[in-house]
């Protein structure tokens, strides 16, 4: 099976300086930067337009079953400990109240090619991240090749898709707000709400309070058309009892971006209890490779197993034997262990490399889905194949068509 | 000059510690409105005891507030490369006070352009002594923006090494150790084999060697709960609880 991006000549030193500063004002590109890494990649990843619609269809069917499966294990607390969930999580899911209303559902479903296809390694339906790179980044990006595009502006899609479900135009962007890289992608969605005549409210879980079941700033009488968090749901019982984080799960009528039931789905241990579902997950069995409980499978004495932990982010905690440094693996194998309910083991699978200047190099392209319809891609392009934080941003841009169409939240 | 313009000034393009340069303080440069600070002082601060800019030296500026900045100025008169590395968000009633480090970064950056250093010159990392010292209560009402410094914000000991840095001198106030989240810095640079040195900015005596413990288990636990959990990956994120502004209608409020 041949790659399926098209080789890209890398921006000369100046070109880049230039896109690297225009991020970092435009886009709010605040991490330029990670200990010898550029995290900005110098060069697109293009791929051709029956490509993008084979990963967008991909990704709204992966969608689909995701929905139907969260809306199915809401009701079902009896397989939420099998997720690995904190005690607490799984207290506020319990709860007999109806889940908090959610809207604009946005998730990244990460896809990598392989020999045999696609393939995902996981999916991001909590609090998936990269929109500053995914949308006006990748634009800059496009502004210096020809006869390509980005293939969606995701900020702006989510931006309006909040916005459409609001009543006034008022939306809260609860994030935690001294941590920059956290920081930094709300006030990008900031921008984009203001620029569609919205209002944005950038503050932190502890600084809302709940009256009745409706959301407010603290000190506004006004009640919150819609909160929009980037706030991990397994985090919010470390706030305050006094701060209700309760409601980001459940009895919360404020409508949420994403509801932190959103959990549910974004534990790697999801295909542990596939078979106890009634929504059948054909395209999830068909492109996520074999995940097992790791007390299942031999991983101590095999290469072929990926230890994950169950709610891990940016690449944090895997094991990859031999990718992983030694020390790093003794630590994880360790800890799978003593605490194999909280990890998962997934089949290995072989990436297709991609060429760059500086040799070979792994994408991962996350597409994400806006209630369901596929808005845009963030690449990331790392040395190894394992996308963690020293993997690359790459803008992913398409050939073929002059802008991406596929839904109505594309700008 | 607008805030990408104060940023090159301090972060030319080609020079060779720019990607260093934390963005977040330039990008947000233009929400402070308090009068600029003077920086004439920067001229006076001696600087005798520190190597000479062609030398094998880094230097690490580890001083409160503006004189962090001040101090970056002296060292670029001497043929230094300022790196300033505030990674810190700015919001009403913050904790951490950056007025006076983001004026000064402003009107300094005319001086940084008249300079004129050189684009190999030897860096200097700008950071804040005071990122953990809250000025103000935290508490209710208040921003809380205090930051650490993590080893992936510097470049690695063998990035150092391999253009030519042979030694790092810490700039300080006083003998102390190197705090905690600086010395994980300087001690994964001691093991790649770079020597530590600290000069105190009161005393009067040259540089001497800084030798970096390992943290005792303690230390490193406790690091690595703010470092992963709290104050670069969690929960610090505006826990002071401060009021938001109140929603008019239109525009960013709170703390964009």
């Amino acid at each position: 099976m041949s790659a399926p991006w098209l080789a890209a000549r890398p921006l000369g030193p100046g070109a880049y300086a230039a896109f690297r500063r225009r991020a970092i004002f435009e886009c709010c590109k605040w991490d330029p930067q990670v200990e010898d890494t550029a995290t900005l990649a110098p060069f697109p990843l293009v791929v051709r337009w029956e490509t993008w619609r084979e990963l967008a269809a991909l990704a709204e069917a992966l969608a689909s079953e995701t929905l139907s499966a969260e809306a199915e294990l809401v009701e079902c607390p009896e397989l939420h400990a099998e997720l690995g969930l904190p005690r607490a999580c799984r207290a506020a899911l319990r709860r007999s109240t109806p889940p908090t209303i959610g809207v604009a559902r946005l998730i990244r479903f990460d896809f990598h090619h392989t020999r045999d296809g696609w393939r995902i390694s996981e999916a991001n339906t909590d609090v998936p991240g990269g929109l500053n790179e995914a949308s006006g980044i990748a634009e800059l990006m496009a502004e210096h090749y020809a006869g390509v595009a980005s293939v969606g502006d995701v900020a702006t899609a989510y931006a309006r898709a909040l916005l459409d479900a609001s009543d006034r135009g008022h939306v809260a962007l609860v994030h935690a707000t001294a941590y920059t890289d956290d920081h930094q992608v709300m006030a990008y969605l900031g921008r984009r709400l203001t620029a569609l005549g919205g209002a944005a409210s950038l503050v932190s879980p502890a600084q809302l309070r709940w009256q009745g079941r409706r959301a407010f700033l603290a000190n506004s009488s006004e009640p919150v058309d819609v909160l929009a968090r980037f706030y991990p749901a397994e985090w919010l019982p470390d706030l305050p009892r006094a701060s209700q984080w309760e409601r980001f799960f459940r009895d919360g009528a404020t409508p949420m971006s994403n509801p932190a039931t959103a959990v549910l789905t974004q534990s790697k241990r999801l295909p542990l209890v596939w078979d106890r579902l009634r929504t059948p997950m054909p395209t999830w069995r068909a492109l996520l490779p074999e995940t097992r409980h790791p007390r299942d499978v031999a991983w101590r004495d095999a290469d072929e197993w990926v230890l994950k932990p169950a709610l891990g982010r940016v690449g944090d905690g895997i094991g990859i034997r031999g990718v992983t440094t030694p020390k790093e693996w003794r630590r994880i194998a360790r800890t799978v262990r003593v605490f194999p309910r909280w990890w998962i083991a997934q089949r290995r699978f072989e990436a297709t490399p991609f060429a760059t200047e500086g040799g070979a190099a792994y994408p991962c392209i996350g597409v994400y889905t806006i209630d369901g319809r596929a808005v845009g891609a963030y690449g990331r392009i790392a040395v190894k194949p394992l996308i963690d934080w020293r993997a690359r941003d790459v803008s992913i841009l398409v050939a073929g068509r002059e802008q991406s169409s596929t839904n109505r939240y594309t700008a | 000059m607008n805030d990408e313009r104060i940023f090159e000034a301090w972060a030319p393009d080609g020079a060779l510690w720019t990607p260093w340069a934390k963005p977040v303080l330039f990008a947000n440069l233009s929400r402070f409105s308090t009068p600029a600070p003077s920086i004439d002082q920067y001229r006076s601060l001696d600087v005798s005891r520190i190597p000479s800019a062609r030398g094998r030296t880094a230097i690490v500026v580890e001083l409160p507030g503006i004189d962090s900045v001040l101090m970056g100025l002296a060292l670029a008169n001497l043929g230094y490369r300022p790196v300033p590395l505030y990674n810190v968000n700015v919001g009403p009633n913050a904790v951490i006070d950056v007025d006076a480090i983001a004026g000064a970064l402003r009107v300094g950056a005319d001086a940084m352009r008249e300079m004129r250093v050189q684009p190999e010159a030897p860096p200097a990392f700008l950071l804040d002594a005071n990122r953990m010292r809250p000025a103000k209560m935290l508490g209710p009402g208040k921003f809380d923006n205090r930051w650490i410094v993590m080893p992936q914000d510097f470049p690695s000991g063998t990035m150092l090494m391999a253009r030519g840095i042979g030694e790092v001198l810490v700039v300080q106030r006083g003998e102390n150790p190197a705090r905690g989240d600086l010395a994980h810095v300087l001690l994964r640079w001691q093991r790649a084999g770079l020597p530590i040195l600290s000069i105190d900015v009161n005393g009067t005596d040259r540089p001497r060697e800084m030798k970096i413990e390992p943290p005792s288990l303690f230390r490193r636990a406790w690091y690595r709960v703010i470092a992963l959990a709290g104050l670069r990956r969690g929960n610090v994120g505006g826990f002071g609880a401060q009021i938001p502004e109140e929603y008019e209608g239109g525009g960013v409020s709170g703390f964009a």
